[in-house]
C-alpha cells in the first residue's frame, strides 16, 4: 500500500470511529422520540452522504468524463479533496450500520411485529433511494461548478 | 463513548483489512456483503449470549463500525449502471442474508454452553 493509500485508510478507521460515535449520539436522542424507524435515523442521512461524497470523489478528483475534468475539484486541489472525500466516507461507514438493523430486524420477526418489519424494510428502501439521490446530486454539483 | 468511538474505529479498521486482504481475487461489493453478514451474526451471537446485554464499545461500536450500511447502498447504485439485475438482486437478498445470518447468531447464542468434567 502506498503511502497516500495508508494515509486514506487511516482517515477511513478515523471517520468510521467519530461515525460510530455519533450514530450513538443520534439514535440516543432522535430514536428515542420514534423508535420504529431506528437505524433508518442514521442509515438514510449516511446514504446520502456517501452518494455525494463518493461521486464527487470518483468523478471529481479521479478519472472521469471531460466535463468534470474541468471542475475545481482536479488541478492543485486533488489531493485535499480526496482527503476530505475520503474522511466524510469514513464517517459515514461508520454512522450507518447493517448489524443493528438486522438485530432489530430479528427481534421484531420474533415477537412477529409485522409492522415493525414493514418499518425496516421501508428503512432499507428508503437507504438505497437516497444513496441513489446523493449519487446524482454528486454529479450535479460537478456540474454546476464546472467553469463556464 | 470513548469506548464507542475506539470499537468503531477498530471495526472500520477490520473492515479495511478485509478489502485489502480479498484485493483484486473478489469483486469488492461482496467483501462488504459478506462483512455485513459476519457482522449481524456476530451481533446476533453476542446478543444471546450476554441476554440482551451487549457492551456499547462492543455492539454500536466494533460491530456498528465493521459493518456499514452506506457502503452496501452505494454498490447496489453503482451495480445498477452496469447490472441492474444483479443489483436488483444484491439489494433484495442481501438484507435478507443479513437477518439470516443474525437469526442463526441468536439461535446459536441461546445454545447452551457445555460443561467440562
Amino acid at each position: 500500500m502506498s503511502g497516500l493509500g495508508a494515509i486514506l485508510a487511516g482517515l477511513v478507521v478515523v471517520g468510521g470511529g467519530l461515525g460510530s460515535g455519533l450514530r450513538v449520539i443520534v439514535l440516543s436522542r432522535v430514536a428515542a422520540r420514534d423508535s420504529r424507524w431506528g437505524t433508518a435515523w442514521v442509515n438514510v442521512p449516511a446514504s446520502f452522504l456517501a452518494g455525494v461524497a463518493a461521486t464527487l470523489l470518483s468523478l471529481g478528483v479521479g478519472p472521469g468524463p471531460a466535463v468534470v475534468a474541468e471542475s475545481p475539484a482536479h488541478g492543485s486541489s486533488d489531493l485535499a479533496a480526496t482527503v476530505g472525500l475520503t474522511f466524510v466516507l469514513g464517517v459515514c461507514g461508520g454512522l450507518s450500520t447493517y448489524s443493528s438493523l438486522a438485530l432489530e430486524a430479528a427481534l421484531a420477526l420474533r415477537r412477529r411485529d409485522r409492522r415493525l418489519l414493514a418499518v425496516q424494510a421501508s428503512g432499507v428502501g428508503l437507504g438505497l433511494l437516497t444513496a441513489a439521490v446523493g449519487v446524482v446530486t454528486g454529479v450535479a454539483v460537478l456540474v454546476l461548478l464546472r467553469p463556464v | 463513548m470513548v469506548g464507542v468511538v475506539a470499537g468503531g474505529a477498530l471495526g472500520a479498521l477490520l473492515r479495511v483489512v478485509a478489502e485489502l486482504l480479498a484485493g483484486d481475487a473478489v469483486v469488492s461489493w461482496l467483501t462488504l456483503v459478506a462483512v455485513n453478514v459476519l457482522g449481524s451474526f456476530l451481533l446476533g451471537l453476542v446478543y444471546a449470549r450476554r441476554a440482551g446485554r451487549v457492551s456499547p464499545a462492543l455492539g454500536a461500536g466494533l460491530l456498528g463500525g465493521f459493518t456499514s450500511f452506506s457502503g452496501w447502498a452505494l454498490d447496489v447504485v453503482w451495480l445498477w449502471g452496469s447490472a441492474p439485475a444483479l443489483a436488483l438482486g444484491v439489494g433484495l437478498v442481501v438484507p435478507l442474508a443479513c437477518l439470516g445470518a443474525c437469526l442463526a447468531g441468536l439461535a446459536a447464542g441461546e445454545l447452551p454452553v457445555g460443561r467440562s468434567g
